[in-house]
């Protein structure tokens, strides 16, 4: 089940807040953890099982490994994180990989080998990389191992992040796993978080990716480059209110059942340049890059080629971790390439240019990287990346043309609305928000703002179930037979 | 404050749980979403159906279409975006498209003459050479037959289409209505052309022929098609049947049958606000004692709805049985309704226990004449192509 299903929104979420709140505070993480694995399992039956012996292997591995040092110590962790990367790697890559081997194969004149595609389990590469992080974290002595399988378990299958992040460090959480308040202002503040998220995702994400799923249909023949920006600009409002939407409503119940998980989204359209784009844009990978293998190949501290080979290195993992596909490495490496960019210009001294003219820009290149993300082969995302630039892009009547014949009156409403929503002045000059959410934000304090809040929540959950019911709701005038 | 956010959360909480409350408990009142949709099977739990992932995604399903306030959440969508936008969202089944000063029409009769609906020349001769068949045999056992063709609101109104919705009149390809109504004339069949009636009368109509909120011709214009086919059944069998008048028409908010039907569709909140004046006609019966209600066999879509309707409720027949798309037998009086196989029905006994057989289609549905009920017929007396 997803957070913007009405399964989701008017069953699973009131039962298991009910009884979460109904049950003494010790037994919440039992009902915490019943309440995921129901989540997990609902949509993917058979891996729970899975999951759960891989859970049981980490624990075990951080039980050992805790009370030795030195070389076994080391030793622990790399069987540790060699098992969870394989498991990432098999169920994740094994299709991909046979079917390269496969081509190379075939293009030799050599038959390729037999394979039976092996089934994605959902939220695999999340949970992979946070029980990474708890064995490295057990490793560096920054967290102390889980109390029981049953608190690891929790750590790791936690419903509100399980299937699309944040990557939650297990040194972030480890201590609210053991003891944390639920108090009325701490659900409050949840509440307006997790309805801001619903309505990104369902008012705003699903319009966007309407208009980007025509435009960037593999069928289209003839776009015009108006038409393909239009695309390219519809895919990235869509994955960006859909993700942060997404991480909103994990934050939201989370801190609704007590927890803090960190901020994932920081306003990323407004960045200077690409180092502060992944500042603001998922970063909780970003964070769990930097720290489990940016910084373990040496980071910065070392010569300034391998520096350079560290961004590269990362930001390809980065892309592959994305998806099986040359596209997502792609993407990868294009990232990479702007972040040596950066490095270079930081090592020269060169800034990045007013405002005005940076963040624009940097949004530029950023809708360029989302082609080759959105593709799903390499050979489309070259077709429209050429599409963006025909002559076509200089007639006026060319983006009237492909405003009106792409966007209808409620397209056109959606899209301002996702532009000035993203490129809203920020600033300390700028009254905070209460439309969208600012990093650490807690419980409003005077009365209006908690009555603009409260009103807000209610208006979003409103329209945005409205919309969910209608959207499952597809009658014929009459029967036809 | 602390007081606030414990009733906000209380509130929050509540709003999750009301569709619940409201499935089990009812404690709003139950509103009907207006429309056909084919409900999700129930899925029994077993361990199949656990793993392979059917039970989960059934239930959902399920869940989605039973759950508490649905009404009133599609209501309030679909409000919103016909006030904010002008439209409603794009829909799986039939999409309604808001017209000029809130004329509705349905997109499939707009897709028929963008991208018409077409037929190889041999399946029109063999259509027209069964219609003749089945003319011939209806003659033989004196049983009269008529088919009336029922009009297309985008044809008949196309002034409210929005702009954009159609290409310019050049650049449209014919429909089938256009290819077969002229070799259907030439085949001698008795036909009632309703398209050519509504647009002879639609400039000194009383009422419109077609409802503002509705797909199908309006009470009135299907009353004015009855005045014009009895006298045709008349002629086909030599028998005297009661024929009502349209005398007057009358105005009022009530909304009568399918008259509002793509109005009742886009399940808004305002209705009866949006649907405005409805026109009915005032009928006069026929008082002559000589005439007899007949006895009639319908095979039509849902144009003959209002007509057999209409048939009943004046009299002008005393058994009327119409077999919707071929499908589902709709009885008058009474309108009982049976569905069927087509198998188990004899032609024989149908039409030879009647009056007169119609065949009605709206000009949507060429070729499709009588559903495959005419070659079933001709089949059984042995006169199939």
């Amino acid at each position: 089940m997803v957070f913007s299903s009405q399964f989701f929104l008017f069953f699973f979420l009131p039962i298991v807040l009910a009884i979460y709140f109904i049950v003494p505070p010790r037994a919440r993480n039992a009902v915490a953890l019943a309440g995921s694995l129901w989540f997990y399992a609902w949509g993917a039956p058979k891996f729970i099982f899975v999951l759960l012996a891989l859970c049981a292997v980490d624990y075990g591995v951080g039980r050992a490994m805790h009370p030795a040092s030195g070389r076994a110590r080391f030793r622990w962790l790399t069987l540790g994180v060699v098992c969870n990367a394989l498991g990432l790697i098999y169920f994740k890559y094994a299709n991909f990989f046979v079917e390269q081997m496969n081509g190379a194969l075939e293009a030799l004149g050599v038959g390729g080998v037999s394979w039976t595609a092996v089934a994605l389990p959902i939220g695999i590469s999340f949970f992979t990389f946070q029980k990474i992080s708890y064995l490295v974290d057990l490793y560096r002595g920054t967290a102390q191992p889980a109390a029981s399988l049953g608190s690891y378990v929790l750590y790791v299958i936690l419903f509100p992040q399980l299937i699309a992040g944040p990557i939650v460090r297990y040194q972030d959480v480890h201590d609210q796993l053991r003891f944390r308040t639920c108090t009325a202002a701490g659900f409050f503040s949840g509440m307006w978080r997790f309805c801001i998220g619903l309505g990104k995702k369902v008012l705003l994400a699903n319009a966007m990716g309407e208009i980007a799923d025509r435009l960037f249909d593999p069928k289209q023949s003839d776009l015009s480059s108006p038409a393909a920006w239009l695309g390219v600009l519809s895919y990235a409002f869509q994955i960006y209110y859909d993700f942060s939407g997404y991480s909103d409503m994990a934050i939201g119940m989370g801190r609704m059942m007590g927890f803090e998980f960190l901020e994932n989204f920081r306003r990323p359209y407004l960045s200077k340049n690409f180092t502060e784009f992944w500042r603001r844009w998922h970063i909780s990978l970003s964070t769990w890059m930097r720290e489990y293998i940016y910084i373990p190949l040496g980071g910065s501290r070392i010569s300034l080629a391998r520096t350079y080979v560290n961004l590269w290195i990362v930001f390809l993992v980065s892309g592959f971790w994305h998806g099986a596909s040359w596209s997502f490495v792609a993407w990868g490496a294009f990232h990479g390439f702007f972040l040596s960019v950066d490095k270079w210009k930081k090592d020269h001294h060169w800034g990045d240019g007013p405002r005005w003219v940076a963040i624009p820009a940097t949004f530029f290149f950023v809708c360029l990287s989302w082609v080759l993300f959105r593709c799903n082969t390499l050979t489309h995302a070259l077709h429209y990346l050429g599409d963006l630039f025909q002559s076509s892009l200089f007639h006026f009547t060319a983006w009237q043309t492909a405003w009106s014949s792409h966007l209808d009156a409620r397209g056109h409403a959606l899209f301002i609305l996702s532009l000035f929503l993203c490129f809203r002045p920020e600033g300390p000059w700028v009254r905070p928000s209460a439309v969208l959410p600012q990093p650490s934000d807690s419980a409003p304090k005077t009365w209006p703002r908690a009555a603009w809040q409260f009103a807000g929540s209610m208006a979003l959950l409103l329209l945005s179930a409205s919309a969910l019911a209608n959207s499952s709701f597809n009658p014929f005038i009459y029967f036809r037979f | 404050m602390k007081l606030f956010f414990r009733v906000s959360c209380g509130c929050f909480f509540l709003a999750l749980w009301l569709p619940m409350i409201q499935q089990y408990l009812h404690p709003l009142p139950a509103l009907a979403l207006h429309g056909v949709e084919t409900p999700p099977p129930r899925v029994k739990l077993t361990r199949d159906s656990w793993f392979d992932g059917v039970f989960a995604q059934k239930t959902e399903a399920r869940y989605s279409a039973s759950m508490g306030l649905r009404a009133y959440f599609v209501r309030t969508d679909n409000e919103l975006n016909l006030s904010l936008f002008g439209k409603l969202r794009d829909k799986a089944g039939t999409h309604v498209v808001v017209g000029k000063n809130g004329v509705l029409y349905e997109q499939s009769y707009l897709d028929n003459v963008r991208r018409p609906r077409q037929a190889h020349e041999e399946t029109i001769v063999r259509t027209i050479e069964r219609l003749k068949r089945f003319h011939a045999l209806c003659r033989e056992k004196g049983v009269g037959f008529l088919l009336v063709v029922s009009p297309s609101k985008v044809t008949v109104c196309p002034e409210s289409i929005p702009e954009g919705a159609l290409p310019p009149p050049e650049k449209r390809k014919a429909v089938l209505y256009d290819r077969m109504m002229p070799r259907i004339r030439e085949a001698g069949i008795p036909v009632l052309d309703g398209r050519e009636l509504f647009l002879k009368w639609k400039s000194d109509a009383a009422a419109p022929l077609f409802p503002k909120g509705g797909t199908h011709w309006s009470y009135y214009g299907a009353a004015r098609v009855l005045e014009t086919m009895i006298p045709m059944l008349e002629k086909q069998t030599g028998k005297n049947f009661p024929n009502p008048r349209v005398t007057d028409v009358k105005t009022d908010r009530e909304i009568y049958r399918e008259d509002a039907d793509l109005m009742a569709l886009l399940n808004i909140w305002t209705l009866y606000w949006r649907a405005g004046i409805q026109h009915h006609p005032v009928i006069e019966k026929d008082t002559d004692p000589a005439a007899t209600p007949g006895n009639f066999l319908c095979i039509g879509d849902s144009f003959s709805h209002a007509l057999n309707h209409l048939m009943d409720q004046q009299g002008v027949t005393g058994s009327l049985d119409n077999f919707y798309y071929f499908h589902r037998r709709i009885h008058y009086p009474g309108e009982t309704q049976t569905p069927f196989e087509r198998e188990t029905i004899d032609p024989k006994t149908e039409i030879e226990s009647r009056d007169a057989v119609i065949i009605e289609i709206n000009e949507y549905w060429f070729p499709d004449f009588g559903f495959d009920f005419i070659p079933q017929a001709l089949k059984a007396y042995g006169r199939d192509l």
